[in-house]
């Protein structure tokens, strides 16, 4: 029950040792080197983040301040127009709205849907627990156009979903679900679904059957188990599926392109017209700035809650 | 289905008129038999534990004596025979209407659940009020004797402390009986000898109905009233510590109770018509009272414990033949222990401190002497 993840604990390196540093002082280069040796094994990973992530994400913060201008494209200044007029103006103000009630409705959405199916896959899937894995982790692998393709046939005004319920006789017109937000959160919540049911597979899955025993044995029922038991234990999982999903629905720039509607504007499509139809860069960097610190904060609030009022998680 | 327990009358089942012989029998197994797959885990398994009685359920791993407790707390189903808790047939009733208590191998504690929580969740399973509860806690918390931990969490508690909260969580609920799964084997061997101790005199205490389940001689003998041996799925024999331990009724028994010599042996026939049992090491003795289905020319397997067994320098009834030899003697502390060799077999003789190493030491030669009803012989099948 208490044993920590392998990341919490890295395996002590002799040679990294800094008293053996020190001691070995003496004999200076090859110290150091020896120091220095651990280290080495991030470079290739900070050789492809440093230029093409933490750079990207300087100069957008920098272009974040900047001056859009009809004539020069941007001009170098410092100024927090940007962000007021983000933080103002009610069409940049519903791209946020818009987007965080999306996200928090999928990611929700999402909770509801994969719960159930992880509950089933850990404790009773038997056979089938191989293909329902299998079957989770496909999305992954197979294209999102693709999938947004099959879709459109499923969801469009002729489509499949339209053209049964028409002709069963529930409706008389088609419903609109492509090309409108039901569409696009139909899109979105299959989409970020591996990444709410694996981490809930994994914290179903870590609790000990022995302790749904010893629930019956001290007189509860099935749902005084689920909801005091079963549920609490998987709250590691639903707040890292819950985070997961949330963050990739709030960037997420096919779906609501390929399946939604310009009437409902979401963010990371907007940025993107803000930056290439308006040609307004510096604005288009405060969007993108605002969105990642919405993340970041999303992520901060949910883990210190969860640290504040889950303490025992930490050893599980 | 009405809520368990002895909080609400129990149900008085027509059938309950069947167990005339008890009102104190708590526990009732009548030919309770259970499959797994194709294997047999339990063979008709009759028992009865009698109210304030702590059974000890005794056998090597794999012998179906947790199967039996899980039976017993509803986990498991039966496929044959009955389960009977104070006088009312359970065998359809769920574990959660039950009211058994359980203290599980690992202790099964809450680990999202303070140890207040953990000790109070069966309280609020069974709707209890508020002020009931709080002091339910706080008795068992000084029963139990931790006293300040109670707004833990099971992960910044030590093993001894989880385990006085597993048993404290099950005893809070008043169970009709309280059944312990291998409930010590977790701790380390000083913790666990007190905890044996503590725990025999707090279940006498509260005079609490017991059934426990270990693999450990001592801790059987030293918590339970009576003691159930089990082998194979079956229960071999059911006696008082002392009947286990001097009349083992089979070879497993005696084996099972501990470092005993084994010497095989023939049954023969003397001239006065006695049967003697002659060892293949030359040892030879009247075939020892209570000992059954020994005819003439039987193969026997004879058993003495090491601490029966006396060495002396002259010949004695039993071994007047070549003597045998002492090859090591290793002191023990509070005894010592010789090994001897004769013929082909190897002989330990343990002898209390007293005793000594005095007059004995490597390399001499000795006699063999032991009381007769301290010899067990069964059929060699």
């Amino acid at each position: 029950m208490t044993e920590r993840s392998p990341a919490a604990a890295p395996a002590p390196d002799p040679d990294a040792d800094p008293a053996a540093g020190q001691v070995a002082g003496g004999r200076g280069k090859a110290a150091q080197a020896r120091r220095l040796h651990p280290w080495l094994w991030l470079l290739p990973a900070l050789a492809l983040l440093i230029p093409f992530f933490v750079m990207p994400l300087g100069i957008l913060a920098r272009n974040s301040v900047y001056r859009d201008d009809p004539t020069a494209l941007m001009v170098p200044d410092f100024t927090i127009d940007n962000y007021v007029r983000m933080l103002t103006d009610p069409y940049y103000l519903d791209v946020f709205t818009n987007s965080l009630w999306i996200a928090f409705l999928v990611g929700i959405i999402a909770l509801f849907v994969s719960y159930p199916f992880a509950y089933y896959v850990v404790r009773w899937a038997r056979r089938s627990r191989k293909l329902l894995i299998w079957a989770i982790y496909m999305p992954l692998i197979v294209s999102v156009i693709v999938r947004v393709f099959g879709w459109i046939v499923i969801t469009a005004d002729s489509g499949l979903i339209n053209n049964l319920l028409v002709g069963v006789g529930f409706i008389d017109r088609p419903l609109q679900i492509l090309y409108a937000v039901s569409g696009m959160m139909i899109g979105l919540t299959h989409r970020y679904l591996p990444l709410m049911v694996l981490p809930l597979v994994n914290a179903i899955a870590k609790i000990d059957p022995a302790l749904l025993t010893a629930s019956a044995g001290l007189g509860a029922g099935r749902f005084r188990t689920f909801a005091l038991v079963i549920v609490p234990l998987s709250l590691p999982g639903i707040v890292v599926g819950f985070q997961l999903v949330f963050a990739g629905v709030l960037s997420d720039y096919v779906l609501p392109n390929l399946m939604g509607t310009t009437r409902f504007r979401m963010l990371a499509p907007a940025i993107y017209d803000e930056a290439i139809g308006n040609v307004s860069w510096a604005s288009a960097a405060s969007m993108a700035v605002i969105m990642i610190v919405i993340v970041v904060a999303v992520l901060l609030i949910t883990n210190l809650a969860f640290r504040r009022y889950a303490p025992w998680a930490r050893t599980l | 289905m009405s809520l368990p327990s002895r909080f609400a009358t129990p149900d008085q089942p027509d059938e309950a008129e069947s167990l005339t012989a008890g009102n104190d029998v708590d526990l009732r197994l009548v030919g309770v038999s259970k499959f797994f797959g194709a294997v047999h885990a339990l063979k008709d398994c009759t028992i009865d534990v009698r109210r304030n009685e702590i059974l000890a359920l005794l056998g090597p791993s794999g012998c179906g004596k947790s199967t039996l407790l899980n039976i017993v707390a509803g986990f498991l189903d039966p496929d044959a025979g009955d389960v009977w808790l104070r006088g009312r047939h359970v065998n359809d009733v769920p574990p959660n209407h039950r009211n058994t208590g359980m203290v599980f191998q690992h202790y099964a504690l809450f680990p999202h659940m303070t140890v207040r929580q953990n000790i109070s969740y069966g309280l609020h399973a069974r709707k209890l009020g508020a002020e009931v509860i709080d002091q339910r806690v706080k008795e068992m918390v000084s029963l139990l004797k931790f006293e300040g931990l109670e707004e833990r969490y099971p992960a910044a508690l030590s093993g001894g402390q989880k385990q006085r909260v597993a048993v404290a969580r099950a005893l809070a609920i008043r169970p009709d009986v309280l059944l312990l799964d291998e409930a010590l084997s977790a701790l380390d061997k000083n913790l666990r000898e007190e905890m044996q101790i503590e725990l025999s005199l707090l279940l006498r205490r509260l005079g609490i109905t017991t059934i426990l389940v270990t693999h450990d001689q001592q801790e059987a003998f030293t918590l339970g009233d009576r003691i159930a041996l089990m082998e194979h799925g079956r229960i071999i024999q059911v006696g008082q510590p002392e009947d286990i331990y001097l009349k083992p009724q089979s070879k497993f028994v005696v084996e099972f109770m501990g470092s005993a010599n084994r010497l095989s042996g023939t049954v023969e026939q003397t001239g006065e018509g006695e049967g003697v049992v002659r060892t293949r090491c030359g040892f030879v003795f009247p075939i020892p009272p209570g000992s059954s289905g020994l005819s003439t020319g039987r193969s026997v397997l004879a058993y003495v414990r090491a601490e029966d067994l006396m060495l002396s320098h002259e010949p004695t009834a039993v071994h007047a033949g070549a003597p045998a030899r002492i090859v090591l003697v290793t002191f023990l502390g509070a005894k010592s222990r010789f090994v001897i060799e004769l013929s082909d077999d190897q002989i330990l003789v343990e002898r209390s401190g007293g005793d000594g190493p005095a007059g004995f030491s490597e390399g001499d030669n000795v006699y063999v002497s032991f009381p007769l009803e301290r010899c067990h012989v069964v059929p060699d099948d």
